[in-house]
């Protein structure tokens, strides 16, 4: 069994050695410094970063009558290294709580969003009508992007 | 309660539960695998109590998750005289079996569970199935005091929940027990099942063959990839995994030794897989349709259609609390399971079962050699031996793959590359047993331990 772990064997017909290097190994290497981040928050970073900040920023920059349109997440993945799972309204919500959302495949009620996300390279803000974006454009790749 | 103390409490209470009810069953076994199975049948008993809140309208509070387990135990107290005699079963001395080889076994595999746990208790929820349901579900329980809560009401999700808020409940309802615990945003659970699951393995086959042999098998199976990656992650799979495991290997030794208790005691946990994965019934209604001729064979007809009977019914109310009564009586929303199901295509079984060889059961680096050790052995003892010793296992293997064909073919939902390849979990452990349990092991042990008397003596 060692030898199937093969500790130091990086070889790729040997699934042990892989599995263990990133299941056991890759967690004591950095067991201290880990433990050292208490907070829970940091800990879902870790694993999610783009994907809870984007609902966090949403979130802190709603205003009380707003309803946000969630872009689909084709619109969304072009601009994040990671798949934008945030915009499943399931995703968000676990992310940030209930909140005035509504998803982007949700036909019924997309006429009531008065907020929408607009992205850019290592850019996000929200528009609302009458200001600076012109939100049937924005719809209109928001549909392209599905 | 802080949840240092809650944990061991609640882990404590629901052994206690378990084994009341594997006791009053007729199962006697070793400390070992009644311990692990008796909080396994706890665990799943509680979640059943719990629900039963739900039902009656009892707000699901800390205060009602203890109360409810507290009284499934005071529960137990006419089953006190069997309860007693599992306990004598369990104090009884026992000549320590262990050597010295089992010594870095021991050590490397404690060090496996220590990183198992850790990983368990200190990540948050990751996989995207679980976040979406599993535990979306359970943090608005938790917030709601009830099952029927936001999630299936809020308007923000409305007809946005596919299945995943509706997975059968029993990994929901732990998960929010943990909640009320204490453990908020981990899956601590989950690495505690997987270590006394891997502990249950270990005992199960040092009884088939010699310790050495049973050790290969166990670091084997622990250090399989794809399970060893999924042993602190949220899904329903693991744990469903488990409870079909514990089932079939019951089923199996009731029929080798012609247990009753044992035969009857795998209800439990087929009753449990139902209420921890939907596509369980089918699974366990192939399985006892093969396993009839074998326990025939042991107990004769009428006492097979009995046990089998409470098999099927323990199943069958299992999975009904949830998806017929449960969804229709108290859920709002219903998942369009229509929509999810397929009709019949023998083009599409064909398909499945070919794409389920080369993208799943044939893959080295999801099961390592487990699948190919399985395949070898059970040919050589064939050629060899001329003899199947595990019959009981191969026919439910068997069931198991033929039920995941066939959920494969007839859900839309079902992807094999995900859902076929972490339904293998369900096959791993017996694969191993079977390799255990095949005439060119057994006979390897005999002569093995034939060997080691003739040394000491």
């Amino acid at each position: 069994m060692w030898l199937l772990i093969g500790f130091q064997s990086n070889d790729e017909f040997n699934p042990y050695a892989a599995s263990y290097e990133s299941r056991v190994e890759l967690y004591r290497s950095k067991l201290d410094s880990l433990n050292k981040i208490r907070s829970v928050r940091e800990r879902i970073y870790m694993r999610q970063m783009a994907n809870l900040e984007i609902p966090e920023y949403i979130v802190s920059k709603l205003r009380p009558n707003d309803v946000v349109l969630l872009p689909p997440r084709g619109y969304a993945n072009r601009f994040m290294q990671t798949e934008a799972i945030w915009t499943d309204p399931r995703i968000f919500t676990w992310m940030v709580g209930f909140h005035d959302i509504v998803a982007f495949a949700d036909t019924a009620r997309r006429s009531q969003a008065n907020a929408f996300v607009v992205l850019e390279a290592n850019t996000i803000w929200i528009t609302r009508p009458g200001g600076s974006t012109n939100i049937d454009s924005l719809l209109n790749v928001y549909e392209r992007s599905k | 309660m802080p949840s240092e103390l809650g944990l061991p409490f609640v882990l404590l209470l629901q052994t206690i539960l378990g084994g009341s009810l594997l006791g009053a069953l007729g199962m006697r076994s070793t400390r070992t695998i009644t311990l692990v199975l008796s909080l396994f049948a706890g665990m799943f008993l509680h979640t059943m109590l719990f629900f039963a809140c739900d039902l009656v309208g009892i707000p699901l509070t800390a205060t009602s998750m203890f109360l409810s387990l507290i009284v499934g135990v005071l529960a137990t107290i006419p089953l006190w005289k069997s309860t007693r005699q599992l306990v004598a079963h369990l104090q009884a001395p026992s000549k320590s079996n262990l050597r010295l080889y089992d010594v870095p076994v021991l050590g490397l595999s404690g060090y496996v569970f220590y990183m198992i746990l850790w990983a368990s208790w200190y990540w948050p929820v990751t996989p995207f199935d679980a976040m979406a349901g599993i535990d979306l579900v359970a943090k608005s329980l938790v917030a709601d005091h009830t099952i029927v809560n936001r999630v299936f009401t809020d308007p923000s999700l409305q007809g946005q929940l596919s299945n995943q808020p509706f997975y059968a409940p029993f990994a929901m309802l732990m998960q929010a027990i943990m909640k009320l615990i204490g453990f908020t945003h981990n899956q601590v659970w989950v690495g505690i099942v997987s270590v006394a699951f891997s502990v249950f393995l270990w005992a199960a086959l040092r009884q088939l063959v010699h310790p050495f042999l049973a050790a290969v098998l166990y670091l084997l199976f622990l250090f399989t990839p794809e399970m060893f990656g999924y042993s602190y992650l949220l899904q329903t799979d693991y744990i469903n995994a488990v409870f079909m495991v514990a089932g079939v290997y019951l089923m199996w030794q009731g029929a080798e030794n012609n247990l009753h208790g044992f035969v009857l005691s795998s209800a439990v946990f087929f009753a449990a897989a139902c209420w921890s994965r939907t596509e369980s019934p089918l699974l366990i209604l192939i399985g006892v349709l093969l396993a009839y001729p074998l326990l025939r064979r042991s107990f004769g007809s009428l006492p097979t259609i009995r046990m089998l009977g409470a098999v099927v019914l323990a199943s069958g109310v299992a999975f009904a609390l949830w998806h017929v009564l449960f969804m229709n009586a108290y859920l709002p929303v219903r998942p369009s399971t229509a929509d999810q199901i397929a009709g019949f295509d023998a083009g599409r079984l064909v398909d499945v079962i070919s794409t389920t060889w080369t993208s799943v059961i044939a893959r080295i680096d999801y099961w390592g050699i487990v699948v190919w050790l399985f395949i070898g052995t059970t040919a050589v003892s064939i050629v060899l031996y001329r003899r199947i010793t595990s019959g009981m296992l191969l026919v439910w293997i068997a069931a198991i793959l033929i039920g995941l064909w066939f959920s494969g073919t007839l859900f839309t939902a079902a992807i094999v590359e995900q859902t076929l390849r972490r339904g293998m979990f369900k096959l791993i452990p017996l694969l191993v047993l079977a390799i255990a349990a095949s005439e060119l092991v057994t006979s390897a042990s005999n002569r093995l331990s034939v060997w080691e008397q003739r040394r000491s003596s």
